[in-house]
């Protein structure tokens, strides 16, 4: 029997049997896609933590878990820990230890993160404005590229911080914020984010307001307390939910910006000298605040994710085996049936090599079938992974 | 001295970190909030820095509202030179990076000189009172503080530009020189007015009372107001009993209408330019040398009650 004939009679078998055909193939695929699809997910989520961690040299932030304080300071996820405050800055950039970022994450707008921070956190992250300009003012805003896409925004549209109880009545009013800008790209949680000055966020912390001038006697009521008599604004006096240019002179901050608080700051030394030194300083445990390497932390958060990947691979693996006898049944049960086909091959002059061939380029075809498909899922998995990995940790 | 403090702002050791954002001439931008930070900046950074600074002529620093466009080139200057005591109340509620700002009065902050004219109020109720209290903000106006705001302003160019450090220091010594001279014939002029009947048209001058040790009734007069009957009772009301002289010190020159009103009044007419903005002819020194000179024609023409054209 000549070669092409088998492959012929092969695809010819194959097409009759089309369900079985694709369900061997495709269990056959997902036994080999999964293991490593597992692991390249897991490989590339690592250099997207440590990427993101080795650009962002050390970070000061209160005491606490070192792996929330480094997750977010860098993805900005929910605070858990105590704020950090403002003096405690202050004292930072006072050591000369390097250039200090402050970061306050721990307001949404939507399901977006709201960054409080200063320009030159744009510049660490390699951020360029790629639509309109940065911000300007109190209330103004840049957002990240997905974000701007995903919402239809655009420089001069706005945006509206959300309260973070919806039952406090009596709270900060939300803030509505104009948009002056749009990030260009740069597939990190970056692109999901909208970026504010640090005032901006206290102003939505309630630290800052905006109010009509407190001249009108209609606005006043007359109180006493402790210390003596003072005014107060009743209802009448319209606190601004939004900086204007009208307005923006208008706003002002109450109590000790020393208490004011932050999430974390990222230092940047410019030498060897000034990172040991703030090491060597934050390092004492008398300092309230502690100095984090985001990149060892990562590299804890790594070898978490390395035993959960060893774990997994483990069950995928004894799946798979359990997949491919199966698909080893299957194929048996299926030569079994066949047995009066084969022997009609034989009875017409086929060999019995020619019919083994026959049956082995069906287990062939199936395999490479499978092994094609599994391997383009691994290349989406490997391209996706980096989006996806940012999306579930943000 | 990169520092932060009040203000939101922060210090950073650029050391060798120079910002390569270059004005269109290549070299690197200072920017500042009132003209004597922008005078000291020229004088200390001439050989290789530019100076920013945008409000003109005849427009007060204090209350200058830069556009977004302003703002933006601010934000691209390699330092940022702030006055400190509230002083521009704009940078307060625009973004400028925390990172280049220095606030040259950090050195003298606790000797800020506080205002108590707010009302203790507050917003909601079970919410802390406050009042919206500030500090005198003319710092520049004692002359040391003037000296202290340049030695600041020295070290913070230092700091960013270490290669200038030598050419920065040199000039830090003709300054401070300068700026040591003006306040010795300050206090040698200002002598004669310890205890005399002081007026000043606009409360900015608490730190040059202070530091001359003189004593002044503040109102809050422009130049060129029209002044009324309501203004002359005004002024009649802060004459102290037993003064031999009194004099009213103008920020700018006054209206002849005006002059002619406070010398019927029995003042003599004193001009003490701040020069919180920059002068249309000359310079920050120049400035305070027509200051002395104009106290130098006033004060001796308190012993008659004279007036004398500022």
């Amino acid at each position: 029997m000549r070669s092409s004939s088998i492959v012929y009679l092969s695809w010819k078998a194959l097409r009759y049997r089309p369900l079985r055909s694709l369900l061997l193939i495709g269990t056959i695929a997902l036994t080999l896609y999964f293991p490593r699809a597992l692991q390249e997910f897991i490989n590339r989520s690592e250099e997207v933590l440590s990427a993101r961690a080795r650009s962002t040299p050390l970070l000061i932030g209160p005491r606490g878990s070192s792996i929330d304080l480094t997750l977010n300071a860098l993805y900005f996820t929910s605070q858990e820990l105590p704020a950090l405050r403002y003096s405690s800055y202050e004292a930072l950039s006072q050591k000369n230890y390097g250039k200090t970022i402050p970061i306050y994450s721990r307001f949404l707008a939507g399901q977006s993160p709201l960054v409080g921070t200063s320009l030159a956190y744009f510049k660490l992250r390699g951020l360029t404005v790629s639509t309109g300009r940065t911000m300007t003012r109190l209330g103004d805003c840049v957002i990240g590229a997905n974000l701007a896409q995903n919402e239809n925004l655009q420089p001069g549209d706005t945006i509206t911080s959300s309260p973070e109880n919806i039952f406090d009545l009596a709270g900060v009013y939300p803030l509505r914020m104009r948009i002056t800008g749009i990030l260009a790209p740069n597939r990190t949680p970056d692109d999901d984010a909208i970026f504010v000055d640090l005032k901006s966020a206290w102003i939505i912390e309630g630290l800052a307001h905006g109010h009509e001038e407190l001249s009108r006697s209609e606005t006043l009521e007359l109180q006493r307390d402790s210390k003596g008599e003072f005014l107060r604004a009743n209802a009448s006096v319209i606190e601004f939910n939004e900086v204007t240019d009208t307005n923006v002179g208008d706003f002002h901050f109450h109590g000790d910006r020393g208490n004011y608080p932050l999430s974390s700051v990222i230092l940047v030394p410019h030498n060897q000298k000034q990172r040991a030194l703030a090491l060597a300083h934050y390092g004492d445990p008398v300092t309230a605040e502690q100095i984090v390497i985001p990149a060892v932390a990562v590299e804890q958060l790594a070898k978490t994710l390395f035993a959960t990947q060893r774990l997994a691979f483990t069950a995928f693996t004894l799946l798979g085996i359990a997949a491919l006898a199966l698909a080893l049944m299957v194929f048996l049960l299926s030569f079994r049936l066949r047995e009066r086909e084969m022997l009609t091959y034989s009875k017409i002059g086929a060999t019995g090599r020619a019919v083994a061939c026959l049956q082995g380029v069906e287990v062939l075809v199936i395999i490479a079938a499978a092994t094609i498909l599994a391997q383009a899922g691994i290349v989406l998995t490997r391209s996706a992974a980096q989006d996806i990995f940012t999306r579930l940790i943000s | 001295m990169l520092a932060s403090t009040s203000l939101i702002s922060s210090c950073e050791n650029s050391g060798n970190q120079a910002n390569p954002d270059l004005s269109p001439t290549g070299k690197p931008t200072i920017a500042a909030v009132n003209y004597p930070l922008a005078y000291f900046a020229e004088r200390l950074s001439a050989e290789f820095a530019e100076v920013l600074f945008d409000p003109s002529p005849g427009t007060d620093p204090a209350y200058w509202e830069p556009t977004d466009n302003q703002v933006s080139s601010i934000q691209q200057a390699d330092l940022i030179l702030l006055n400190g005591a509230g002083y521009a109340r704009w940078t307060s509620s625009r973004t400028i990076p925390y990172e280049a700002t220095v606030i040259t009065s950090t050195s003298f902050e606790d000797a800020f000189i506080k205002l108590q004219d707010g009302i203790r109020h507050t917003h909601q109720r079970g919410t802390a009172s406050h009042t919206h209290e500030g500090v005198a903000s003319t710092t520049w106006l004692d002359l040391m503080q003037a000296s202290a705001q340049a030695s600041s302003t020295a070290e913070a160019l230092i700091e960013q530009f270490p290669e200038h450090s030598d050419s920065v220091s040199r000039e830090l010594e003709s300054l401070l020189t300068d700026l040591g001279d003006l306040d010795r014939q300050m206090r040698t002029t200002t002598a004669a007015l310890r205890g005399a009947d002081l007026v000043v048209s606009h409360p900015v001058y608490q730190y040059w009372t202070r530091a001359y040790e003189l004593s002044a009734h503040s109102l809050h007069w422009e130049p060129t107001q029209e002044l009324g009957a309501s203004e002359m009772s005004e002024l009649a009301a802060t004459r102290t009993e037993g003064a031999s002289a009194r004099y009213f010190i103008w920020e700018t020159q006054p209206s002849q209408e005006n002059l002619d009103k406070i010398k019927i009044a029995g003042f003599i007419n004193i001009v003490v330019n701040p020069c919180g903005g920059r002068p249309r002819n000359g310079d920050f020194l120049k400035v305070m040398r027509e200051n002395i000179s104009s106290l130098n024609k006033g004060i001796p023409q308190g012993a008659s009650t004279g007036a004398v054209e500022p």
